[in-house]
């Protein structure tokens, strides 16, 4: 065992990890007699720094990385595998961890701030491991890491009724996915005698796995995963969990988990679909899933008139659509599954950071007709939303119009040699496509009170913090960025697949 | 006999987790769970793993049911009892345990089968209760941490939900 | 060697054994109640002169004179209880669970044996000899509270309920000081293995040496309670013991002062006669498995083997029954407390200082890790543990005290 080796590997977690100490050890001592504002203020500065350096560290093992030097090529049998790829999303993460950060400070449910604060790094330090993670043990370990946080931090605010049930629901949902998932992966070890994912590949491509076994796994790893990424039927917890939980940590459940989540489900995957012999099987459930997701996820959104629900909604219906690109089991697929996974992250933690800021002013849960006429009293932030909203909906010049444009594509690729559209994945893509069209209605619904809406504004003006206002905005620049030029990240994405 | 005492276990613990779903009362359903727990740690003594036995009963019987057990107590239990499942989600739920058993039948008996190998079968150095540990603090170093910063969660998580403020406990009274 | 009396008895072990060469399944069936049966009888037996011990000696501490009618110094009292014990009625509560109520004393009886089974009785006297034995014991200690649970829920009684839920609370606090102050002793020992822990207090190199003062010093100085972890270990699984078996000061799920008996409340007779040996023999257990850990098991001067491991054990016992006859019983928050606050932060540095002294040793040789242990190591936890106690200090004793009702 390497031990410094270990060490240097993990440097960005071990540094998170201590800035959370530091963080609580303030907290519990410093800033005892502090208002929570205050407290919020600086346990949230501290963990800003914490990230950032994290975040030093993950492009100092980047750099490290692509020059080629052998620095972390020991991955602890697959424990921690640091590739440009792994390494470009775990600094994905921590990115938007520090956005999420931001805008939780600002509104924290209760005086327990360290402690919200400490969740939302350990939950980052979680969605890092698991993007590094080739390996049963560390898949698991690392899932349960993100999990529990994420219910802790979905119960914050214990004085109020409905964030307690939504955290229950969500405790109890996850627990039972998360023994599906150990199920179908003790499954696949038990199938393979293998930890690592190169050895499972590599053991179910020989076939020296029997196949039966790897498809039982499989099957069980969907359900578990599908719970992870709130794809239907096993949605159940989203709708409330985005709701009644506190806004940034729907946020980050929307955009950290899943990135985490998808990343997982290539990486995993991605070979058993491409080498199995039961590739139909599998293929043929994961289609069922991603439709059941897109029309489910849709037809539920058009009903909703609480923003946050409308969103959560919405959420099923794009794990609906990232699916069609883990169907159609090739290069192209896990590309375009991961570039959606990027996109759709940035557009939604922007989109529920702009509703986290309305509510904490309005002291409610907003509703669609609150925002009624708000383009008057706040240009700024309707052109943020705006622009958030369509990138969600598809719209062209946004990068979620090339998101889907690349998943479809890759869909239909996946079998050239099929002319007629009642074969192949023609008639899948075309679910997606009139779902999208479904799924402008209810976006172009929450728009229209925006913008065009002649009702006097409910909403007065509103300042927004310096922090927010630049987290915003970077979002909105990243996402209408992805959308001007999307080939740069395609291409460094297919460059560290090939 | 190896094989006739891993049915007999076997049956224990698939009946004993059977009667923890169906029993209506929740700590003869905690007890009911002891004595599947209890098959399960029979089965790992069965395969040689002994240390997992006894961390199995130390772990779940000895504590982790006695603090279901515990909040069971603390609650109203007759409240709990009253809870009957109506027809649809009995005929639902059976109907999803008849798929899931269908399904998986159907997947045994379309291949080949492989046999159960004991520990000592798959490695016949690492079964000691030492060799053990030293596989958890080398090569399985970085997930035993991790698993220990997910009970630091654990922790922070008790922190928040149990303490309560003076003030909001002004607003529940 | 001089623990003949252990080989004697594997000898006569082996004989019986032998007998059934021709006949496979009988000699299993031999074998397993020759593991099993002595065990159980001598246990039984010493349950029995163990009560009329602890009434005896309780009284002495009273100033009183204790059974003394029935035989030579009232040694035939335990019989006399049992017959009537036997013969009372059997009384069980109308809304009882009756299943429960049933087999709380059963599930109390049958881990107490099996714990027994784990005791390093002597060289090679062992009922079930499991590589890692210490940690099965530890496992099966564990069962203890479910039953005792059971007999609290199942009574249907306030106080019972009340007795089941201190009990539970108090068992699974204590349990981890309990583990954690073991920890240090097997982390020595490099084993979960009782003989080879008893086997690392035994100063081998002296043994083998053929002189006969360091044969006899050989058996006893190595004991882990000498050295300084241990002392400090051998006090935290005491008093740790003393609460996972119910006993004074820690006897509060049976108070009979404030929850008349607690979970026995509602026991009578037989029911009542088992309950009662089984906290005895977990009792019993307990001391064995702290004699193994820190007195050296087995080991001692001349007569090596059963005596001294017998002798240990029951002059732990007798310690405890002081203790009973001495110290008033704890309040419940001071219970836990001392568990939370003091046992546990304790024990987790003991076993930072037993690494230390096991290096220590490594690098600088026996004695002067021991002097420097002794020095340095119980330095510090005596300094822990004073800066502990200034912690946990509660506020409301430095004050007036204030009787509300009599104000």
């Amino acid at each position: 065992m390497n031990y410094p080796q270990l060490f240097l590997t993990t440097l960005p977690e071990l540094i998170v990890v201590l800035g959370m100490f530091v963080a609580l050890g303030f907290d519990y001592t410093k800033y005892k007699e502090l208002d929570p504002q205050t407290r919020s203020n600086k346990v949230a500065a501290l963990s800003t720094i914490a990230l950032m350096l994290g975040l030093a560290g993950v492009v100092w093992q980047f750099l490290q990385v692509t020059d080629g030097s052998k620095t972390f090529s020991n991955s602890f049998n697959g424990q921690v595998v640091l590739t440009p790829l792994t390494l470009w999303f775990k600094g994905l993460i921590f990115v938007l961890a520090l956005f999420v950060v931001q805008f939780a400070k600002t509104d924290v449910p209760n005086k327990h701030v360290s402690e919200y604060f400490g969740l939302i790094l350990l939950s980052t330090l979680g969605m890092g491991f698991l993007i590094t993670a080739q390996n049963l043990i560390m898949l698991f370990v690392s899932i349960e890491l993100i999990s529990l946080s994420l219910y802790g931090l979905t119960a914050f605010q214990t004085d109020k009724k409905f964030s307690v049930e939504a955290g229950i629901k969500y405790f109890t949902i996850g627990g039972v996915s998360s023994a599906f998932l150990l199920f179908g992966l003790s499954y696949l070890f038990g199938a393979t005698n293998e930890l690592s994912f190169e050895g499972i590949t590599a053991a179910i491509t020989s076939g020296a796995a029997p196949q039966n076994y790897v498809l039982i796994a499989s099957a069980f790893l969907v359900v578990g995963l599908g719970f992870k990424i709130a794809a239907a039927p096993f949605h159940l917890w989203a709708p409330d969990t985005y709701q009644c939980g506190p806004v940034p940590v729907a946020a980050w459940v929307a955009s950290g988990s899943k990135i985490a989540s998808f990343f997982l489900l290539v990486q995993l995957f991605g070979p058993v679909l491409e080498t199995s012999e039961q590739k139909e099987t599998l293929i043929a459930g994961i289609v069922l899933v991603s439709v059941l997701s897109m029309v489910l996820g849709n037809i539920g959104a058009l009903r909703q008139s609480c923003v946050k629900r409308l969103l959560a909604y919405s959420s099923i219906a794009h794990a609906g659509y990232i699916l069609i690109g883990l169907v159609a089991a090739n290069e192209d697929g896990s590309i375009s599954v991961l570039f959606y996974a990027v996109i759709y992250s940035l557009a939604t933690l922007g989109a529920f950071a702009t509703i986290g800021i309305i509510d904490s002013r309005l002291g409610r849960e907003a509703q669609i007709d609150d925002f009624n006429g708000t383009w008057k009293q706040n240009p700024g932030l309707s052109i943020l939303f705006m622009i958030f909203i369509l990138s969600l909906a598809g719209i062209p010049p946004l990068s979620g119009f090339f998101g889907k444009f690349y998943l479809f594509m890759a869909a239909i690729g996946s079998q050239p040699e099929i002319a007629s559209w009642s074969e192949g994945f023609y008639w899948l893509v075309a679910v997606a496509l009139l779902m999208s069209a479904v799924s402008l209605f209810y976006y172009v619904k929450v728009l229209k009170a925006f913008l065009v809406s002649a009702d006097t504004p409910k909403l007065p003006s509103i300042q927004i913090t310096k922090a927010e206002g630049a987290g915003l905005l970077l979002l909105a620049v990243l996402v209408v960025y992805l959308g001007i030029y999307p080939t740069g990240l395609v291409e460094f994405i297919a460059a560290s697949l090939g | 006999m190896v094989d006739f005492l891993f049915y007999l276990f076997a049956l224990i613990t698939v009946l004993g987790a059977g009667a923890v779903v169906l029993s209506r009362n929740p700590v003869n359903a905690a007890m009911l769970l002891i004595v599947s727990f209890m098959g399960t740690a029979s089965l790992f003594v069965t395969l040689g793993a002994y240390f997992l036995a006894a961390v199995q009963v130390a772990v779940y019987a000895g504590a982790v049911i006695v603090l279901f057990l515990f909040i069971i107590m603390l609650l109203n239990v007759d409240a709990a009892e009253q809870f009957r499942p109506d027809y649809v989600t009995f005929a639902g739920g059976l109907i999803a345990a008849a798929l899931m058993i269908l399904g998986t039948l159907k997947l045994f008996e379309r291949g080949e089968n492989f046999t159960l190998l004991t520990l000592q079968e798959l490695d016949p150095v690492g079964v000691s209760t030492q060799s053990f540990g030293m596989e958890l603090f080398t090569t399985y170093m970085l997930p035993f941490q991790v698993a220990g910063i997910l009970l630091l969660i654990a922790m922070l998580g008790v922190v928040f939900i149990s303490k309560r403020d003076k003030e909001t406990r002004k607003d529940a009274a | 060697m001089n623990n003949f009396i252990d080989y004697k008895l594997i000898e006569l072990g082996q004989w019986t054994v032998g007998l059934f060469n021709d006949y496979p399944v009988v000699q299993i069936l031999v074998h397993l109640l020759l593991a099993t049966l002595p065990l159980t009888l001598v246990f039984m037996g010493a349950f029995g002169f163990s009560t009329w011990l602890e009434r005896k000696g309780l009284a002495r501490i009273q100033n009183r004179l204790g059974p003394n009618r029935v035989g030579i110094f009232g040694l035939l009292q335990p019989l006399a209880d049992g017959i009537k014990m036997l013969l009372k009625e059997d009384i069980v509560p109308d809304r009882s669970d009756k299943l429960f109520h049933f087999l709380a004393p059963v599930m109390l009886m049958v881990p107490a044996f099996i714990a027994v089974g784990f005791l390093p009785l002597g060289d090679g006297l062992m009922a079930l000899p499991m590589d890692s034995a210490i940690l099965f014991f530890f496992a099966v200690g564990s069962l203890n509270t479910i039953a005792v649970f059971m007999a609290g829920w199942s009574s249907r009684n306030k106080y019972s309920l009340l007795g089941g839920m201190r009990a539970v609370a108090q068992m699974i606090s204590y349990e981890i000081p309990l583990v954690l102050s073991a920890v240090a002793v097997i982390m020595f020992s490099g084993s979960l293995n009782a003989q080879e822990i008893v086997a690392s207090q035994q100063i081998q190199s002296w043994l083998a040496s053929g002189n006969l003062v360091k044969e006899f010093f050989g058996q006893i100085l190595g004991w882990h309670i000498f050295k300084p972890w241990g002392f400090a270990g051998f006090i935290f699984f005491f008093v740790a013991a003393l609460a996972e078996a119910n006993r004074s000061p820690f006897d509060l799920p049976e108070a009979d002062s404030e929850i008349i008996a607690g979970h026995l409340t509602e026991y009578s007779g037989f029911k009542y006669a088992i309950f009662f040996m089984a906290e005895y023999i977990s009792a019993f257990a307990i001391a064995g498995i702290a004699t193994t850990l820190f007195l050296g098991g087995w080991s001692g001067p001349v007569i090596a083997g059963l005596p001294w491991f017998i002798i240990k054990m029951f002059s732990l016992f007798a310690v405890m029954i002081w203790i009973r006859g001495t110290l008033p019983r704890l309040r419940v928050d001071q219970l836990m407390g001392y568990a939370w606050k003091f046992l546990l932060p304790l024990a987790i540095l003991n076993i930072f200082v037993a690494g230390f002294y096991y290096f220590a040793e490594q690098q600088f040789g026996s004695l002067a890790a021991f002097i420097g242990g002794w020095v340095i190591g119980f330095g510090i936890l005596q300094t822990a543990a004073k800066g502990l106690s200034r912690l946990n200090k509660s506020p409301t004793l430095d004050g007036k005290r204030v009787y509300q009702l009599v104000e």
